[in-house]
């Protein structure tokens, strides 16, 4: 077993195997050698790891992304390799934009690839078919294009 | 908004209030002051519209700072790669360009990440409006960089025509960037495909998926693609391939048609990486000599899905191959008759683990299944599509199935069956189906077979069957084996489809 603190000072102890889908406390266990040192998680707060958890758990026994995949650097390709998303990683994706951000920050610091690359495709998922005032809608984002710069953004998308 | 006075206007007020005290009507100066004071009112009702409005343009503005946007809370490069799914995802460019159309921050990322542009698909109804696409194209590949691209191509009817279309500078683009291909997928007339040239590719060609639908049938002979080694071939049944085509060398999933069984055992001679092989047999798309002299042993095909087009391609195939990786076997045919003997032969020199089987109009001799299934005890998932009222020597097989081990049936059949799929014109025997679900051995109440689903759907014809039924009695037997099995028995009646059991659950 092995003792996680999140930046909340809330404790787990969580499975080995667990806990190792994370590079980075996996690096960390190496470092310090057996012990029962509790090991802070410094950018992730209780409310958050709970997710990070949560699908560590879900996908422990999932097989290693191959070799294939890795090298492969085509976004089509990695996309197609990577696509199919279980029932349960969609429901899991279902929460508000700010604990999926959250997630997403957790992910890029704890080093969980597969958490990280299903994430960002969640956030992907949420612009498809959407308009460009629905993007800045969904994402509270403000037009900051100059006048000359709106109509060359214009000219772009009605010769595409 | 007018603030100011107009004397034109309180000239020609026609009812003038009184402030002084004079008797007469009121004088100009009063006038003049009652007019100032409306206009006074009239613009501080406005000013105070316009501090409204600033308040709540500021509050948006508080409200901005502190929730920026999301993608800005993220650090670059995974702001970066939500881009990459994004247009990965995408079916039409102008999805991927809208992503620099969002705001400064969106765009600088969008432009500045390589992956994002390697991905290009042309869309276009009418060359003409192709052409307008000529220089973003240009600048969407000097954007990608030198990455592998992702190519699609969707333009299925060209106004101009092969000779113009060589000559056609999106081409001239595309086969510029031979090197860089690493997924090609084109929709569009078959003929303009021998155009695509990989041949002049300085660097080593990347090409790993190749996909060309034509609407036309069609031949496709052109060296200038056989030097790419793809892993996926995908190529629309109308195109007739001639095997000199492509480089079948590293495939792993190919599908394709072909002329004879022995084009597709000199693939499979080619292709040692082969492990899903998709192929329809055409002899309508040109004359080729067979030869049946081939005898082939593929050791990593694990998925073979065969249409053949006559009796003797079926059975050169079966007697010149040697499959032992084979999983999933699925025969097509149009009323073509499988020679029992020559199949045993196949499966017993392959010593194949079969887990799924399909005949698709592909019928029996008359020696039947039987024989055949003590050769796939593993077989998980069998389905039997018949396009004709005979039952092509299958219908021993049903009875079969609902027999458990005895003395004179020393072996129950298909153990592991998962799935059965039965489609035909004619009445299945429903009343066996419950006896499928029985233990194999009558000593060992466990020793089940592990059905999960049960689909039967009989087509029939008014002027030849009777209405389909299931008794009452056996309805309920069935319904007891709801919990175990799910159960789809279903008859097409005159155009109208029933599914039985929902029948029986609303008369009762």
């Amino acid at each position: 077993m092995v003792i996680l603190i999140t930046s909340d000072n809330v404790k787990y102890v969580v499975e080995k195997d667990v806990a190792e889908l994370s590079v980075l406390v996996k690096n960390m266990l190496e470092d310090i050698g057996p012990s029962d040192e509790p090991i802070p998680l410094h950018n992730v707060t209780s409310t958050v790891f709970n997710k990070v958890l949560e699908y560590c758990i879900y996908h422990r026994n999932d097989p290693p992304p191959s070799d294939d995949d890795e090298g492969c650097a085509s976004p089509l390709h990695k996309y197609l390799a990577s696509h199919i998303c279980s029932e349960w990683d969609q429901r899991f994706f279902d929460v508000d934009q700010a604990l999926l951000f959250d997630i997403i920050l957790a992910a890029n610091y704890l080093d969980i690839k597969t958490l990280l690359d299903d994430a960002c495709k969640a956030v992907a998922h949420l612009i498809q078919g959407k308009s460009t005032e629905e993007i800045r809608g969904i994402f509270n984002i403000v037009n900051d294009f100059t006048p000359e710069e709106e109509a060359r953004v214009k000219k772009e998308n009605v010769s595409s | 908004m007018d603030f100011y006075m107009d004397h034109s206007q309180a000239k020609a007020n026609p009812a003038p209030r009184r402030l002084c005290q004079s008797d007469s009507a009121c004088c100009a100066v009063c006038q003049t002051v009652v007019d100032f004071q409306d206009q006074l009112a009239k613009a501080r009702a406005v000013v105070q519209d316009l501090q409204d409005r600033i308040g709540a343009l500021e509050l948006r503005t508080d409200l901005n700072r502190s929730h920026p946007s999301i993608i800005d809370r993220l650090p670059q490069e995974i702001a970066s790669e939500i881009f990459v799914y994004r247009a990965a995802e995408a079916s039409h460019a102008r999805e991927i360009i809208r992503l620099g159309a969002v705001c400064r921050n969106w765009r600088r990322i969008a432009w500045s990440s390589q992956r994002v542009w390697t991905r290009l698909i042309i869309r276009s109804r009418r060359s003409r409006v192709l052409e307008k696409h000529i220089p973003l194209v240009k600048e969407w590949l000097d954007r990608s960089g030198r990455l592998p691209l992702s190519i699609t191509w969707i333009q299925p009817s060209l106004e101009i025509f092969c000779e113009e279309f060589d000559q056609y500078p999106m081409v001239q683009i595309l086969n510029s960037q031979a090197h860089r291909w690493e997924s090609l997928d084109l929709d569009l007339p078959g003929v303009t495909f021998s155009l695509f040239d990989a041949s002049t590719a300085t660097d080593p060609p990347t090409l790993k998926t190749l996909k060309l639908n034509a609407s036309e049938k069609g031949i496709l002979r052109t060296t200038k693609l056989s030097l790419p080694t793809p892993r996926v071939i995908e190529i629309s049944p109308e195109l007739g391939v001639d095997i000199q085509t492509f480089n079948w060398k590293l495939a792993s999933h190919i599908t394709v048609a072909l002329p004879t069984a022995e084009s597709v055992l000199r693939i499979l001679e080619q292709g040692a990486h082969i492990l899903a092989f998709k192929v329809q047999l055409n002899d309508d798309l040109w004359e080729f000599p067979s030869n049946a002299s081939l005898q082939i042993t593929h050791s990593l095909l694990k998925d073979l899905d065969i249409n053949f087009n006559e009796q003797d391609s079926l059975e050169v195939f079966m007697k010149s191959v040697t499959l032992p990786a084979l999983e999933h076997l699925h025969l097509r045919a149009s009323d073509i008759v499988l020679q029992v003997p020559i199949f045993i032969s196949f499966l017993t020199r392959s010593s194949v683990e079969l887990k799924s089987l399909t005949f698709d109009g592909v019928g029996l001799s008359p020696e039947g299944f039987i024989p055949i299934a003590p050769l796939i005890p593993s077989l998980e998932r069998l389905t039997i599509e018949l396009p004709s009222r005979r039952d092509d020597n299958f219908r021993r097989l049903y009875f079969a199935l609902a027999n458990c081990i005895s003395s004179t049936n020393p072996d129950a059949i298909l153990p592991s069956l998962q799935d059965f799929h039965w489609c035909g014109e004619s009445i299945f025997p429903w009343k066996v189906l419950p006896y499928y679900l029985r233990p194999l051995s009558p000593q060992d109440p466990t020793s089940c077979r592990p059905l999960k689903l049960i689909r039967i759907h009989c087509t029939l014809n008014s002027r030849r069957h009777e209405l389909p039924v299931i008794s009452e009695e056996l309805f309920a037997q069935l319904s007891r084996l709801a919990d175990r099995v799910k159960l789809q028995l279903r008859a097409r009646y005159d155009g109208d489809t029933s599914d039985l059991m929902d029948m029986w659950k609303f008369i009762l």
